[in-house]
């Protein structure tokens, strides 16, 4: 465990060592699917890269309730990263908070809404198509209507977030 | 350009799902009551706490559409009802042995191993409130593991009827045809958990229903068992294809491991 975490952070620590960074700003183009606690979703994902700090915004559809059950479930992520380099081969971290609300009854109008804080990584590899890899864990919020009372309860737990996707640099 | 046309396919995309979701038709499965087995689950990932944890149960009732909750419970050394699914504690909880040789003391300082690590729960600690207007079904375990000997029914009768359930909400599963004539005998509905839906033998056939895994029974069995005026329940059902089918059946409830799942496939 010791090897694995001075191995990730020698990495990233190098990287940008190892060459000239490349400060040139991009907008990319993504295209994922990833798991979590709640279901397996699949989606889009805008980056904008500024220098150093990359900002990114998607949109997933879990894909068991969208697809297999037939009931929207959409995901909007928002996310702050940080470049060490704009190399080949990369790994920066990463924050994420999302966003997701399923309907779970159409006869009472029921909505479950879940808030997801995660931290970790993502790693990068490639030139103008990229291969992407986001590795996240946090606190994950659901909140819905109490039936009894009718008021708004808040429970939360320890999330996850893993996901694989193809990034293309649009300019 | 190039952002247009990657714009446009996307949006092309959602909009062809948005009207695939729009577009489907479910049968009726109102008859069939929603039960959320073991709290929120049996060892499902998307439960927020653990199951048989208070905190479990009392969210399970405070959602909407779910009809009720089923709860697995234990007699303990000294006579009080604990809420445990596993033979032994080493197995989900900071606890050792087995709930049936040790007292209330004892297990007041047991928590499960998870990331709230809820205490055990007695059942006379799950609020009145909670319950209400809900079907509760207690899944009684009769065998002590660490001793090989069998639990007290007097005694548990005695615990379950101080708890003044509401008797045609109310629901007690066994597995052992030895305690189906005592619990009736105290008034209960008692519902007698199959292994199998070809060969009921006749001492389990003086049950008031049978509880049975969805892959061990056909659409044709439930309503053979239904005609002889008998109550079914479906349980083992987690996947939304396992809801699906569950409800297809039309027993009259299934018990899954994910509620919300099932209630949007219900509704």
């Amino acid at each position: 465990m010791r090897l694995l975490i001075l191995c990730l952070f020698s990495l990233i620590v190098k990287i940008p060592m190892a060459q000239e960074v490349n400060r040139d700003s991009s907008t990319q183009f993504a295209l994922k699917t990833a798991i979590t606690r709640l279901d397996f979703f699949v989606g889009t994902e805008i980056n904008l890269c500024r220098q150093r700090l990359v900002l990114n915004g998607s949109l997933e559809l879990g894909i068991n309730r969208t697809f297999f059950q037939q009931r929207f479930f959409p995901r909007a992520s928002v996310g702050f990263g940080y470049r060490f380099a704009n190399e080949k081969l990369a790994l920066e971290p990463l924050l994420m908070i999302s966003q997701s609300a399923l309907r779970l009854s159409r006869q009472n109008n029921s909505v479950h809404s879940w808030t997801e804080t995660y931290l970790g990584y993502r790693f990068t590899w490639g030139g103008n198509w990229k291969l992407v890899n986001e590795i996240m864990a946090g606190w994950m919020t659901e909140r819905y209507k109490v039936q009894s009372s009718g008021t708004f309860q808040t429970v939360g737990t320890f999330g996850y977030y893993g996901s694989i996707g193809l990034v293309r640099i649009l300019r | 350009m190039v952002r247009l046309a990657w714009l446009g396919s996307f949006v092309s995309i959602f909009s062809a799902i948005m009207l695939l979701s729009g577009c489907s038709k479910k049968e009726d499965f109102n008859a069939v009551r929603l039960i959320s087995h073991a709290g929120m689950g049996l060892k499902i990932q998307n439960s927020i706490y653990h199951d048989n944890s208070r905190e479990a149960v009392e969210m399970a009732c405070s959602i909407s559409d779910c009809d009720g909750v089923e709860i697995d419970v234990q007699l303990s050394k000294d006579g009080e009802l604990w809420l445990y699914h596993d033979a032994t504690l080493e197995t989900e909880t900071n606890g050792e042995g087995c709930i049936p040789d040790l007292t209330e003391d004892q297990l007041a300082q047991v928590r499960f191993s998870s990331v709230h690590q809820e205490s055990l729960c007695r059942l006379k600690d799950i609020s009145d409130e909670s319950f209400q207007g809900k079907y509760i079904f207690l899944d009684l375990r009769h065998l002590n593991h660490c001793a090989s000997a069998y639990v007290s029914v007097d005694t548990m009768i005695t615990r379950i009827t101080a708890l003044q359930l509401v008797p045609d909400k109310f629901f007690v599963i066994t597995n052992y045809e030895q305690w189906i004539e005592p619990l009736q005998q105290a008034g209960f509905v008692v519902l007698f958990q199959l292994d199998s839906s070809e060969v009921i033998s006749p001492s389990a056939e003086a049950a008031n229903g049978y509880m049975i895994r969805n892959s061990l029974i056909s659409i044709e069995q439930v309503y053979k068992i239904k005609d002889a005026g008998k109550k079914l329940f479906i349980f083992d059902v987690r996947s939304p294809k396992g809801i699906r089918s569950a409800l297809e059946k039309q027993p009259d409830g299934v018990l899954s491991d994910d509620i919300r799942a099932a209630i949007i496939e219900k509704n």
